[in-house]
C-alpha cells in the first residue's frame, strides 16, 4: 500500500485498505463544513425546544 | 503531502500523550474520553448502588429500623438521579464515544475539544448535587421527578437545578457531537443504510437527547424562579398549576427513559449476530422500528399521569398511544430471536447477558403494556409494580446490556481476554438475584405497597424480605464485575485477538487489539463483507 512504503516505520492500524492521499485533503474540508453546519442547525433545535418548554406553560394558562 | 497535513497536529501519534494529567484531564481523543465517561458511570453506579443498599436495608423488615424518613427520602431520590444520570446515561455516552468512530471509520469524534468539556462537566455537577447530602438541610427529597410543591420544600433545590442544568449541558453537548461525527465523519462507502445498528441507534438517541434535555433544564428552571424569584408557574394561589409542571417533565421524562434503552437495544443487536454467527434479521426494520419507537415516546407522556385526572379523551389517546409502542418493540424481539433461529450460536459471556436482556426486558415491557391500561394504572400507580416495571427495563434492559457491551469490546479496548469463568459467575449470580430482587415487587405493587415509603404494612413482610435478600446478593455480585474488570485490563495473560470473537464483523474488529491511540487517521475503504449486517440490499 502507498502509505505503508511513504512511512515504513509506523505499524498500519487496520488491515482494512486505506483511501487514496489525494483526496483526503478535500474529504477533510467537506467534513469540516458539514460539522459546522450541523452543529448550527442542532444548536437551533435545543434552543427552541427550551424556549417552547416556557412558551407551552403560557399558552396553557 | 497531504499525508502529513493530516497528522501534524496530533502530539504523538502512536502512543497516548506522556503525562498523566495531560493525557486524562485535557484529552481531545475520543478512546480516552470514553474510558473517562465509563470509569465514571461506573462509580456512580457503585455510589447509587449503595444508596440502593440502605434502601433494601430500611425495607428489610417492617418498621423503622436505620435511618429517619427523611433520609429514607433523600436516598431514594439520590439513587435515582445517580443511576440515571450517573451512570446509565454516561456508560451510553462512554461506549458510543469509544465505538462510533471505531465503526464508521472515523478518526475520532467531530468536536473533540467539546467532547472533553462534555465530560469534564460531569464531576462538577455530581460533585455539587451528592454534596448536599452533608449540607444541613439535606439533600433533595422530594423523588427524582422534583414535582412541585413538594420539590420547592428542599434547601437543596438550587443545587440540584444546577446539577441538572449542568448534566443537561453536557448531555446535549455530547448529543450534537455523536450527530455531528455520524452524519459528517463517516468513511467513504459508510453509507447511512450501513451503519452498525448501534450506531443508528445513538443516532436517535441523539436527537431524542437535543429535543428534550433543553425541556428539562426549562423546568427544573422555572422550579428555581418559582422558589426565589416570586414567580407562579407552578403555584395555584399565584394562578399557576403543578400538573403543568408534570406535563413538562414528562414531555422530557418519557423520551428520557427511551434514550435510556435505545443504545441498549444498538447493542443487542451487535452482539446477537455476532455470537449467532448470522447477519441481524431485518436490519432495515430493526433501524426503521428505533425511529419509529423514539417518535412515539414524544406523544405518550401522560401515562405517567393518568391518575392526576386528565380529561377522558386524554386518558384514552395516551393510553392507545402507550399501547403502540408495543409493536416497533416487539419487531425488535421478534427480529432478535429469529437472528438466533438457526445459527451457529455459543454463550459467551456477552451472549449470556444478551439473551439475558431480550427475555427479562420483555418482561419489563409487559408489565408496562398493564401499567398503559388507564383503568387498571389507576390501582397500579405508585405502588411497587411500578418500580418492579423500571427496574426490569432499566436494570436487566439498559444495565444488562451496558454489561454485555463491556464483555464485548473490552478485549478490543484492553488488549486482554477478561476471564470467561469469572464472568460467568458473574452473569449467573447478577441474573438469579436480579429476578429474586424484583420480580416480588410486582406481587407487592398488586397487593397494594406504595412506592418511596420507609416504612409498611406487615401484610407485605415476607416479600420484602426476599426482594432485601436478592438486592443485596445483586448488588455484591456487582463486586465480581469488578474484578473481572480489573483483572481483564491491567494482570489478564490471555491476549486478545483483532478479531476478538469468532463471528464478529464490523470496522472496529479491523484494528488491532487493544486499539491504538489514533485509528483511521486515513479513512479506511468499505467492503460490504465487512459489514456486521451482511448485504443490506439483498
Ligand atoms: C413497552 C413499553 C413501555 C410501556 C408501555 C411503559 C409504560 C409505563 C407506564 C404506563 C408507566 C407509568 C406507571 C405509573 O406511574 O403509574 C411507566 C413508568 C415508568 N417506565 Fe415504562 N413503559 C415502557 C417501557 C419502558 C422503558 C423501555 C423504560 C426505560 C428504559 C421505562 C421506564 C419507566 C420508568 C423509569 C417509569 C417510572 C417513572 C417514575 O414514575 O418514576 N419504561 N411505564
Ligand atoms: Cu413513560
Amino acid at each position: 500500500m502507498p502509505e505503508a512504503a511513504g512511512r515504513p516505520e509506523k505499524p498500519i492500524h487496520m488491515t482494512q485498505p486505506k483511501m487514496q492521499h489525494a483526496a483526503i485533503d478535500q474529504y477533510d474540508a467537506e467534513r469540516r463544513k458539514g460539522v459546522r453546519r450541523t452543529v448550527k442547525i442542532l444548536v437551533v433545535i435545543a434552543a427552541a425546544f427550551f424556549l417552547v418548554s416556557f412558551v407551552q406553560i403560557v399558552l396553557m394558562k | 503531502m497531504s499525508h502529513a497535513a493530516t497528522h501534524d497536529h496530533h502530539d504523538d501519534h502512536h502512543g497516548a500523550p506522556k503525562s498523566f494529567f495531560q493525557r486524562w484531564f485535557m484529552s481531545t481523543n475520543h478512546k480516552d474520553i470514553g474510558t473517562l465517561y465509563l470509569v465514571f458511570a461506573l462509580v456512580m453506579f457503585f455510589i447509587g448502588g449503595s444508596f440502593a443498599m440502605l434502601i433494601r436495608a430500611e425495607l428489610f423488615t417492617p418498621g423503622m429500623q436505620l435511618m429517619q424518613p427523611y433520609f429514607f427520602n433523600q436516598l431514594t431520590t439520590m439513587h435515582a438521579l445517580v443511576m440515571i444520570f450517573g451512570a446509565i446515561m454516561p456508560a451510553f455516552v462512554g461506549l458510543g464515544n469509544w465505538m462510533i468512530p471505531l465503526m464508521v471509520g472515523a478518526p475520532d469524534m467531530a468536536l473533540p475539544r467539546m467532547n472533553n468539556l462534555s465530560f469534564w462537566i460531569l464531576p462538577f455537577a455530581f460533585t455539587l448535587m451528592l454534596s448536599t447530602l452533608f449540607m444541613a438541610g439535606g439533600g433533595p427529597a422530594g423523588g427524582w421527578t422534583m414535582y412541585p410543591p413538594l420539590s420547592l420544600q428542599s434547601d437543596s433545590l438550587a443545587y440540584v437545578v444546577f446539577a441538572v442544568h449542568l448534566m443537561g449541558i453536557s448531555s446535549i453537548m455530547g448529543a450534537i457531537n455523536i450527530i455531528a461525527t455520524i452524519l459528517n465523519m463517516r468513511a467513504p462507502g459508510m453509507e447511512l443504510l450501513k451503519m452498525p445498528v448501534f450506531v443508528w441507534s445513538w443516532l436517535i438517541t441523539a436527537f431524542l437527547l437535543i429535543a428534550v434535555m433543553p425541556v428539562l433544564a426549562g423546568a427544573v428552571t422555572m422550579l428555581l424562579t418559582d422558589k426565589y424569584f416570586g414567580t407562579n408557574f407552578f403555584n395555584p394561589g399565584g394562578g399557576g398549576d403543578p400538573v403543568l409542571y408534570q406535563h413538562i417533565f414528562w414531555f422530557f421524562g418519557h423520551p428520557e427513559v427511551y434514550i435510556m434503552i435505545l443504545p441498549a437495544f444498538g447493542i443487542i443487536s451487535e452482539i446477537i449476530p455476532t455470537f449467532a454467527r448470522k447477519p441481524i434479521f431485518g436490519y432495515k426494520a430493526m433501524v426503521f422500528a428505533i425511529a419509529s419507537i423514539a417518535f412515539l415516546s414524544f406523544i405518550v407522556w401522560a401515562h405517567h399521569m393518568f391518575a392526576v385526572g386528565l380529561p377522558m379523551g386524554a386518558e384514552i389517546f395516551f393510553m392507545y398511544a402507550t399501547m403502540l409502542i408495543a409493536v416497533p418493540t416487539g419487531v425488535k424481539v421478534f427480529n432478535w430471536v429469529s437472528t438466533m433461529w438457526g445459527g451457529s450460536m455459543t454463550f459467551e459471556t456477552p451472549m449470556l447477558f444478551a439473551i439475558a436482556f431480550v427475555i427479562l426486558f420483555t418482561i419489563g415491557g409487559f408489565s408496562g403494556l398493564m401499567l398503559a391500561l388507564v383503568p387498571a394504572d389507576f390501582q397500579y400507580h405508585d405502588t411497587y409494580f411500578v418500580v418492579a416495571h423500571f427496574h426490569y427495563v432499566l436494570v436487566t434492559g439498559a444495565l444488562f446490556a451496558i454489561i454485555a457491551a463491556t464483555y464485548y469490546w473490552l478485549p478490543k479496548w484492553s488488549g486482554r481476554m477478561y476471564s470467561e469463568f469469572w464472568a460467568k459467575m458473574h452473569f449467573w449470580n447478577s441474573v438469579i438475584w436480579v429476578n429474586v430482587l424484583f420480580f416480588p415487587q410486582h406481587f407487592l405493587g398488586l397487593a397494594g405497597m406504595p412506592r418511596r415509603i420507609p416504612d409498611y404494612n406487615v401484610a407485605f413482610a415476607n416479600f420484602n424480605m426476599i426482594s432485601s435478600i436478592g438486592g443485596f446478593l445483586f448488588g455484591a455480585s456487582q463486586l465480581i464485575f469488578l474484578g473481572v474488570l480489573i483483572h481483564g485490563v491491567w494482570f489478564s495473560k490471555k491476549k486478545a485477538t483483532d478479531r476478538v470473537w469468532e463471528g464478529a464483523k464490523g470496522l472496529e474488529w479491523t484494528v488491532p487489539s487493544p486499539a491504538p491511540h489514533h485509528t483511521f487517521d486515513v479513512p479506511p475503504v468499505i467492503h460490504d463483507d465487512e459489514l456486521a449486517h451482511g448485504h443490506v440490499n439483498d
